[in-house]
């Protein structure tokens, strides 16, 4: 690939893309500095690996795999750890907070108050609308328990927000 | 848009990138963070011709038409006869350095864990390749040539395609890859056939149970027909499709399982370097021209892999990924590839 012509592809795939790997990302880690970073690498990343890239129909999953482990990488590095809460318990939470009937939830809160498997799920499938086999692959699950995460992700969102945004 | 992407992107909506794509680029182009390794001698002593011009037909060529890799340009009409041609003409004698012009590096995937109690962060260094593909420029230069026919040999045919660079043109051809089809050749006319680059990977096997006992199986993708149109005909575009299966032994997944539960990862990827060898350089070319007057000549490709020997590895953040989906588009193991005509 000519530099020109990579240079030319991807301010495409970067204004295409660029504001939502970075709400992905700000989901995914929950601070918006970091998730500028993680954008910036991303980009960063992706820029290098454009000519030896491949497979140009998938640009969307492999951007977002990108993005996904630079995610995870921020976090080790950042020391961060997520608390181990039950599913039972972020119902609770976010019931209480919802026991108040002036407030409403963002669903974008609902999102990132889930366990980060559920939450990640979510993003990978309804907001990066990637297809279940390449989330499988991108996560290294079965095609199976990638199905049974979202049942189960949507189904708490739904009794969360008491409303269901999800077309499927 | 689904009515989960719109709440998210009204909600979020304050959340814009900071910085343009030229920053991003401007800000690579600073960056300096390579994986060196020392070459092997033998790779060396292989190459013996790297992208030079060549006037007049070689004396050890074979047959009625030549055989033109790395080829830069090749216009209609043209015969090697003349200075119309530039490229490596590929004799019987020498092996001649094939790339794609952009990377010697083979692209491959990933699906076999082979160390299952491996931390998770090196579990991307740890799978075994499934597939792997190798893109290779190649050229015919001839009289009265109708169509030209490549069939591949020991391999399976991922993608090719034809390259016209007098229009700027290339045109991405589906080889009909199919999960039950194990695609080896394809033929063209002549007239619309100009340059052709296209991408190998080991054979296939054809299982029919969709399971294996070495490795597990993912679903291929499709090509689709699609024409591009480039400013630049030294472009090259690769294809690919994830296959379903490779081609190795019993033993060589335990060596390498051996190496990723030592953590030796150089030891790693020189052996699976050395698979990919066994692999390309059983892999043969036989590429075909029907003349206008009905009669048929063959010649054949052989392929000499020469890995390149890996003495250490430099961890970057590029290497620092825990997934294998993302290092497919990565390796450590890197070599030069070179075809010569069987004698």
């Amino acid at each position: 690939m000519s530099t020109n012509k990579k240079k030319q592809l991807f301010s495409e795939i970067y204004n295409e893309n660029s504001d939502s790997i970075l709400r992905l990302c700000y989901m995914y880690l929950k601070d918006t500095q970091l998730a500028q970073d993680a954008t910036q690498e991303t980009f960063l990343k992706a820029y290098k690996k454009l000519s030896s890239f491949r497979e140009l129909s998938c640009i969307n999953t492999w951007l977002t795999s990108i993005a996904i482990n630079t995610c995870k990488n921020i976090i080790r590095k950042s020391n961060y750890k997520e608390k181990d809460i039950s599913l039972e318990e972020v119902e609770y939470q976010l019931s209480y907070a919802m026991s108040d009937n002036d407030k409403t939830l963002a669903v974008s809160d609902a999102v990132t108050s889930l366990p980060q498997d559920y939450c990640e799920i979510i993003l990978l499938r309804y907001y990066r609308d990637l297809p279940i086999k390449d989330i499988a692959k991108l996560l290294s699950l079965p095609q199976t328990t990638v199905n049974y995460r979202l049942l189960k992700a949507k189904s708490l969102l739904k009794d969360i927000l008491k409303e269901d945004f999800f077309d499927e | 848009m689904s009515r989960f992407k719109d709440k998210i992107n009204n909600e979020l909506g304050y959340l814009k990138a900071t910085g343009t794509a030229q920053d991003i680029i401007n800000s690579t182009e600073h960056t300096n963070k390579v994986i060196t390794f020392k070459r092997a001698v033998a790779m060396v002593a292989t190459l013996v011709l790297v992208f030079i011009i060549i006037f007049i037909p070689s004396n050890n060529s074979k047959g009625s038409f030549v055989i033109i890799a790395n080829a830069e340009s090749v216009k209609s009409g043209a015969t090697p006869d003349t200075n119309e041609v530039t490229g490596d003409i590929l004799d019987t004698e020498n092996f001649v350095e094939i790339s794609d012009g952009d990377s010697n590096v083979l692209t491959y995937n990933f699906n076999y864990v082979l160390d299952e109690n491996a931390d998770p962060a090196d579990i991307a260094k740890k799978y075994l390749f499934h597939n792997f593909s190798k893109e290779i420029d190649i050229a015919i230069k001839g009289d009265d040539i109708e169509t030209v026919t490549y069939k591949i040999n020991n391999a399976n045919l991922v993608g090719f395609i034809i390259k016209d660079s007098e229009k700027n043109e290339m045109t991405i051809s589906s080889a009909g890859i199919s999960n039950s089809k194990n695609q080896t050749d394809f033929a063209m006319d002549y007239d619309d056939h100009k340059y052709t680059h296209f991408v190998f990977g080991p054979p296939k096997e054809i299982n029919e149970d969709n399971e294996s006992p070495n490795y597990k199986l993912l679903d291929t993708g499709e090509l689709t027909t699609k024409t591009i149109v480039s400013n630049d005909p030294g472009d090259v575009v690769g294809i690919g499709v994830m296959d379903e299966n490779t081609v190795v032994t019993k033993d060589e997944i335990e060596m390498l399982r051996k190496y990723a539960k030592n953590d030796d990862m150089v030891g790693f990827y020189n052996y699976q370097n050395q698979i990919f060898k066994r692999i390309i350089d059983s892999i043969t070319l036989d590429i075909t021209v029907t003349k206008t007057n009905g009669k048929t000549e063959t010649q054949t490709l052989e392929f000499l892999y020469t890995p390149d020997i890996l003495t250490e590895i430099i961890e970057t953040d590029e290497t620092n990924q825990n997934s294998p989906f993302f290092d497919c588009t990565a390796t450590h193991s890197t070599g030069t590839l070179s075809a010569k005509i069987k004698k």
